[in-house]
């Protein structure tokens, strides 16, 4: 009972923290004063009625929150990976908005063609991992398909060259994980984490695992699992101790909002309700 | 120095990592105890004993895995540079590889740079870059890095199946097309082991069978069959 109502709260003091002022649309944010928003999507493209279902909801989303853009965590496209394919499984379940111009930017998963970092849409740059700043954050969109020894450099000098005050890690395998298809990328955590917390990066987020699930922080780093958006299994998550908050009962995708040392967040399944919401406050500028 | 490393094989093939998951792109595997409960009922000298000989053959893999590479490595290095370089070159002649609203334009570019490849390799076969020098080299390697992050050739193989395809449907050739619907990543201990490759090139492990990718034309370049050796079997 106790738990069930401090849930609630936390999901009423998200949404009063994200949420518009009514009958207002708030700016999506430009590091200029207001609220960074943007949302989180993963192991999205299969092309099929769920992934296009939470098109529309993403698009409902937008109308009260409106995000400046759209992070995918990988498996942007199952199966085939031909022209045709684009179409199906991105540009018509995101056709609205991309049509508003609202960019997405992509990590590999390991079903993904790395030859897709040329397709501009993603954003990529035709780089397989790469960083781009938006406002007061900093993100880090890795290829953890083949962590060779260069891209692991490259991500040390990278972080440590970022002066924004918030910066946060993109990977499609995630490194806590208490999914049952996959669990926890263990080998790639050896690797990721040390950089990860030296340079004091503030959240990560992956995918893979098809399910929805955020893990407490971990050596002060929390991290999300957002894999639902187009794949589910469902059901497939044992919560753990390190879970503080998993679904698995329907797709799902994320929003967040960046403003000052803290990030909102909600996750919103295909059908729109929220399962997942709180703040999370950034160690680096918070411990200042 | 590999008498060392199957003395550790087994011990450390039986680390546990959080809630008895397989770590990796592994399945999870219950009933697996953590190292330090590895000691746990035992006491005074024999455990003493165990330590010693499992961080000295820790040690003797550690030594041997940083060795300099020897000459079947080197010669291996230097013909994916080769490669490399052709690559490039054939690249050079063909239109370029841009950032382009057209998923066609992209496909058709990576075709014809694969079209290239093949003109240019028509006799490549599996050994070419694999040779039978440096082969069992990468074999030992491969095992020798599973080992010591406590992996075993099933914790590999138990991560492809949890994509659900089935190597055998999917016939892998040199100079074929790479399919990427296998949805293979490398476990990060074993690339650190394998030599570096230029950008032009990617490791994947489908099945058994370490595949050498020109991830610029999606190429199979080369093919090492029975990779996944278990260093307790040689």
């Amino acid at each position: 009972m106790a738990a069930s109502l401090r849930a609630w709260m936390i999901v009423a003091l998200a949404a009063t923290l994200i949420a518009p002022a009514s009958g207002q649309a708030p700016a999506a944010g430009n590091g200029t004063g207001s609220p960074l928003r943007f949302a989180v999507i993963g192991d999205n493209g299969t092309g099929k009625a769920p992934q296009y279902e939470v098109g529309r909801q993403m698009l409902a989303t937008h109308a009260t929150h409106p995000y400046a853009f759209v992070l995918m965590m990988g498996d942007n496209m199952y199966g085939s990976q031909k022209p045709r394919d684009f179409v199906d499984k991105f540009e018509i379940p995101y056709g609205p908005l991309l049509r508003m111009k609202i960019p997405f930017y992509a990590a590999l998963g390991n079903h993904d063609d790395p030859d897709n970092r040329h397709y501009p849409h993603f954003n990529m740059g035709g780089q397989r991992y790469y960083t781009m700043a938006k406002g007061p954050v900093r993100f880090f969109i890795l290829d953890t398909n083949f962590m060779d020894a260069p891209q692991v450099r490259w991500l040390d000098a990278a972080l440590a060259s970022a002066t924004e005050p918030w910066k946060i890690a993109v990977f499609h395998h995630p490194i806590y994980s208490n999914g049952d298809r996959h669990g926890p990328n263990v080998s790639l955590r050896v690797v990721l984490e040390p950089i990860l917390i030296r340079h004091g990066v503030a959240v990560g987020f992956s995918g893979h695992e098809h399910v929805y699930e955020r893990i407490t922080a971990q050596k002060g780093i929390p991290y999300f699992i957002v894999g639902s958006s187009g794949q589910l299994r469902r059901g497939g998550i044992t919560p753990a101790a390190n879970t503080a908050a998993s679904f698995a009962d329907d797709q799902a995708f994320l929003i967040a909002a960046i403003d000052g040392d803290t990030m909102t967040f909600r996750a919103i399944s295909r059908t729109g309700a929220v399962v997942d919401a709180g703040v999370i406050r950034n160690r680096n500028t918070s411990e200042q | 120095m590999p008498k060392a490393a199957i003395c550790v094989a087994r011990p450390l093939g039986r680390i546990s990592h959080p809630r008895g998951q397989v770590p990796g792109h592994g399945r999870k595997r219950r009933g697996i105890r953590p190292i330090s409960r590895l000691f746990a009922g035992i006491r005074g000298a024999p455990a003493a004993l165990a330590v010693l000989l499992l961080v000295g053959g820790a040690v003797a893999v550690s030594a041997q895995w940083q060795a300099p590479e020897n000459l079947a490595v080197q010669q291996f290095i230097q013909a994916t540079r080769d490669y490399a370089w052709l690559h490039r070159r054939l690249e050079s002649t063909l239109a370029p590889l841009e950032v382009t609203s057209d998923p066609a334009a992209i496909h058709r570019a990576i075709q014809e740079m694969a079209a290239a490849m093949r003109a240019a390799r028509p006799d490549a076969a599996p050994g070419d870059l694999f040779t039978p020098a440096v082969a069992p080299e990468l074999r030992v390697r491969i095992a020798r890095a599973l080992v010591l992050h406590g992996y075993t050739p099933a914790d590999v193989r138990a991560a492809e199946r949890a994509e659900g395809v089935d190597p055998a449907l999917v016939p892998l050739r040199v100079n074929g097309a790479f399919p990427w619907i296998y949805g293979t990543a490398m476990f990060p201990c074993v690339l650190q082991a394998l030599p570096p490759l230029p950008p032009e090139l990617q490791y994947r492990i489908v099945g058994d069978t370490l595949v050498l990718v020109d991830v610029h034309a999606s190429l199979i370049v080369d093919l090492l069959p029975s990779a996944l050796a278990d260093l307790t079997d040689r």
